[in-house]
C-alpha cells in the first residue's frame, strides 16, 4: 500500500503538465575526414591492464563513418517543464570496471534510479566523479567489489568519471529526470522513440565538446550544440544524416 | 575621473592629477601611494591630503577577479559576465566593503569588515584588512590562489573559489568544519609555504577564518551562476535584477548549507574502531595496503616511495585550469599558473600535511583527499558500504603511521569530538 502510494507520488511529481502527445526523433551522426589517430596509453605495470590493453576510445566512429557516443537529448530551457509519464525505473544500472576501462563508457541514469559500481577486474580501480547536484565520490573499489550509489538529481550535463590508479580510464554519466536521452550506437544512429509533442530544445553533446555548427534541416546547431525541433504527435522526425568535420577532434 | 585614468582633485584653490592604481593586488596599494608624479600643490598640507586620496583611489579599485577561464570555456558574452558580476557585488559586496546575504547567517560582518579592506590601524593592537596583510599575498584578494606570491610554490596556495579544501575532519563531498579551518590558520600545513598564525589573536585567526569561508561561498555561487548562463540560458540571454537575485539566493542556498551542516559530517570512529596500535594491526595494516582490498601500493609504491600510478593526474583545481588553457588560452592571461601534476605522494621521508595524529591519518585513509587523485576507502556516507571496515582502516592506519612516524596513537581522544571555535559568532569585534 505505501509502495503504491509513493509510487502514485512520484508519478505525481514526475508529471508537471501533460503531453499533447507523442513522437519520435531519429538521425545519424557521421563523421567527415579522417579522424586523429588514437592516443597511445602508459598502462605502467598492472598486469590486468597490460593484458586487456585498453585503447583510446574518446573518438569512436564505426565503418560507414558513424560516430559512436554522442549523448542525443532534450534540454528544455530554464524554467519550461517537460512532460514525463514514466517512473525512473527500479532496475540498476552498472557502470563496470572491465580490462581497465568504463562500461559502458557513456551511461544515462534516471534521477532516482539505482547505480552500481563495478569492478570485475582482478586489479584495484577507483571511481571518481564531481557532480554538481549529487555531490561528490572518490571510492577504491576492490575487485569483485560491487558498490551501490544512489543519485536522486538530476544534472544539467554529463559528468566525467575517472580511475586515478589508471589515469587512462575514462567516462561519463548523464542524469536526468526524464528518459528523453540516447546514446549514439557503432553506426552513429539514434532513436528517441517516445517524446513529448512540442518545439523543444536537443543538445548534441560529445565528450570532446558539444557539435555545433552541425547542419539540420532548417539551420544548425548553435554553438553549445543545442538546436531547437518540433516534434509532432504520431510522428518521427527524422534528422537523416548528420556531418561533422573529423577535424573537430583534433 | 578623467579620460586618461587619472583623478582630478580640487583642493584648496589649485588643482592637481594623480593616476589612479589600476592594480588589483592588494599588495601593491601601498607602493602606488608614492608612486605618483607630483604637479603643483600648493602647500605640505594638500600635499598630504593628495596622497591619502591617491592611496583611498587606490583602494577603491581594488576588486574582485573573476573567474575569467571558467567563464571564457563556457562562452559568456560580456553582458552576461556583467550580469554575474552584479549579482555577485550586490550580494557579497567588494573586496573593502563585504557584505552578507541574508541567507548566510553563520557569518559576523562585523568580522569579515575588519578582515577586509585594506591594512590600516586607528588604535594600538587593531588592525584592519587582515586578510590582505596575512593571506592575499599568496591567495588573492579573490581567493582565488593567484596571489603574487603564488607562482612561486608548489603546491600552489588553495583556490577557495571550488569551496574544496583538503585537510579536513568531514566526509569527502562535505566542506570542513571551522575547526578545520581554524586548525590549519594554527598550525599552518607542514611541507607547504602556508605559515602557521600561531601569533594572531583567536580572535584576529576567527576573523580569517570566516572570510575564507566568505571568499568561499563567493566563488562557489559565482561557478553555479556560470553553469547557470551556460547550460540553461539560450545565447546572450540575461535576467532583470531582480529576477537574476531571487536564482542567485536559491542558488546559495545549498552552498550555505552545506556550510552550516559540516560539524553533522564529521567522521567519528569508535574507540573499538581505533584501539592502540600494536605489533599486530601494523601486520594487518601492512597486509592491507600491499593488497588488492586497498590498492595503496598501486599509486604510494610498495616502500610507500610514491609515484606507482603510470601516466599523468592532476588535482581538480589543476584539471580544470588544463582544460580551461586548452580552450582559451588567451583568456587567462597572467592569471594563468603553470600546470602541476599529482603523482600520488611518496608516504615516507615526508611530512603529514593535514595533521599528524593518528585520527588525522586515519580520516585521510577513511574519506581520501578532496580535490585530489586520493580515493576514500571508508564509506561515501555514513552507514554506507565501504572498501574496508573501519577496523581495518585503522589497522592500516597503524602501518601507514609506522612507516610516517606519526605520533604515538591515541592521544587524540579529544580530537575525536567535535570542535567549533571558542569565539562567539556574535561576539562585538
Amino acid at each position: 500500500m505505501f509502495q503504491i502510494g509513493l509510487s502514485l507520488l512520484l508519478l505525481s511529481m514526475a508529471t508537471p503538465t501533460r503531453a499533447a502527445g507523442w513522437g519520435g526523433l531519429r538521425g545519424q551522426i557521421m563523421v567527415q575526414g579522417e579522424v586523429p589517430e588514437r592516443v597511445t596509453f602508459d598502462l605502467g605495470r598492472d598486469t590486468c591492464c597490460l593484458a586487456a590493453k585498453p585503447t583510446d576510445r574518446s573518438v569512436l566512429v564505426g565503418e560507414n563513418g558513424g560516430l559512436a557516443g554522442v549523448i542525443v537529448y532534450l534540454k528544455a530551457k530554464r524554467g519550461v517543464e517537460v512532460p514525463i509519464d514514466t517512473l525512473p525505473p527500479t532496475d540498476p544500472v552498472e557502470i563496470s570496471n572491465t580490462g581497465c576501462a568504463f562500461a559502458p563508457r557513456i551511461t544515462l541514469l534516471r534521477a532516482g534510479q539505482p547505480l552500481v559500481l563495478v569492478n570485475e577486474d582482478p586489479t584495484t580501480h577507483n571511481v571518481k566523479a564531481t557532480t554538481r547536484r549529487n555531490g561528490t565520490f572518490n571510492l577504491v573499489l576492490p575487485p569483485g567489489d560491487r558498490r551501490p550509489l544512489r543519485l536522486a538529481r538530476a544534472e544539467r550535463s554529463p559528468v566525467t568519471i575517472a580511475c586515478n590508479v589508471h589515469p587512462f580510464m575514462r567516462g561519463y554519466l548523464l542524469v536526468r529526470d526524464d528518459p528523453y536521452a540516447v546514446v549514439t550506437g557503432p553506426d552513429g544512429r539514434f532513436e528517441l522513440p517516445h517524446l513529448p509533442a512540442g518545439v523543444w530544445r536537443f543538445e548534441f553533446w560529445h565528450e570532446k565538446g558539444e557539435l555545433a555548427g552541425v547542419k539540420l534541416a532548417g539551420g544548425e546547431t548553435d554553438g553549445r550544440g543545442r538546436a531547437e525541433l518540433t516534434i509532432r504527435a504520431d510522428e518521427t522526425l527524422d534528422l537523416g544524416e548528420l556531418r561533422v568535420p573529423a577535424d573537430r577532434f583534433k | 575621473m578623467n579620460h586618461d585614468g587619472t583623478i582630478a582633485v580640487d583642493a584648496s584653490n589649485g588643482t592637481f592629477s594623480v593616476p589612479v592604481c589600476r592594480l588589483n593586488r592588494a599588495f601593491r596599494w601601498s607602493a602606488c601611494c608614492f608612486a605618483f608624479p607630483l604637479f603643483r600643490v600648493q602647500s605640505v598640507l594638500t600635499l598630504l591630503l593628495s596622497v591619502i586620496v591617491a592611496c583611498l583611489g587606490c583602494d577603491a579599485e581594488t576588486h574582485f577577479e573573476p573567474n575569467a577561464a571558467l567563464r571564457a570555456t563556457h562562452r559568456l558574452t560580456a553582458e552576461q559576465e556583467a550580469f554575474i558580476d552584479g549579482v555577485l557585488t550586490e550580494l557579497f559586496g567588494t573586496p573593502s566593503e563585504p557584505q552578507l546575504p541574508e541567507e548566510i547567517t553563520s557569518l559576523d560582518l562585523a568580522a569579515l569588515t575588519q578582515a577586509a579592506g585594506p591594512v590600516i590601524s586607528y588604535e594600538p593592537g587593531v588592525t584592519q584588512g587582515l586578510f590582505r596583510r596575512h593571506c592575499a599575498r599568496c591567495h588573492g584578494v579573490t581567493g582565488d590562489g593567484k596571489g603574487p606570491a603564488s607562482y612561486y610554490q608548489h603546491p600552489y596556495p588553495r583556490d577557495f573559489r571550488q569551496g574544496v579544501f583538503k585537510w579536513k575532519s568531514t566526509y569527502h563531498e562535505v566542506p570542513p568544519t571551522n575547526s578545520d579551518l581554524l586548525s590549519v590558520i594554527e598550525r599552518g600545513i607542514p611541507g607547504t609555504a602556508m605559515p602557521s598564525f600561531q601569533l594572531l589573536t583567536p580572535k584576529e585567526r576567527d576573523m580569517l577564518r570566516q572570510y575564507v569561508i566568505y571568499l568561499a561561498m563567493r566563488g562557489q555561487l559565482e561557478r553555479e551562476l556560470i553553469w547557470l548562463v551556460a547550460e540553461e540560458f539560450g545565447p546572450g540571454e540575461t535576467l532583470p535584477e531582480d529576477e537574476a537575485l531571487s536564482i542567485a539566493r536559491e542558488l546559495l542556498q545549498p552552498i550555505v548549507k552545506a556550510w552550516v551542516e559540516a560539524p553533522s559530517a564529521i567522521v567519528l570512529p569508535n574507540e573499538a574502531a581505533l584501539p592502540p596500535a600494536s605489533t599486530e594491526s601494523i601486520q594487518l595494516g601492512y597486509e592491507l595496503y600491499h593488497s588488492e582490498r586497498s590498492g595503496c601500493a598501486k599509486c604510494h609504491g610498495e616502500e610507500g616511495q610514491g609515484g606507482g600510478a603510470p601516466g599523468d593526474d592532476y588535482d581538480d583545481w589543476n584539471r580544470e585550469q588544463l582544460r580551461e588553457q586548452l580552450v582559451v588560452e588567451e583568456a587567462l592571461g597572467w592569471h594563468r599558473l603553470p600546470i602541476t601534476k599529482a603523482p600520488a605522494r611518496a608516504i615516507t621521508g615526508t611530512r603529514l600535511r593535514g595533521g599528524d595524529a593518528p585520527i588525522d591519518l586515519f580520516r585521510r585513509l577513511h574519506q581520501g583527499i578532496a580535490g585530489t587523485p586520493m580515493p576514500a576507502i571508508g564509506a561515501r556516507r555514513p552507514g554506507e558500504e565501504s572498501a574496508l571496515t573501519d577496523e581495518e582502516v585503522a589497522a592500516l592506519t597503524d602501518y601507514v603511521g609506522s612507516i610516517m612516524d606519526v605520533n604515538a596513537h591515541h592521544e587524540s581522544n579529544e580530537k575525536n569530538a567535535v570542535k567549533e571555535p571558542q569565539i562567539s559568532a556574535n561576539e562585538h569585534y
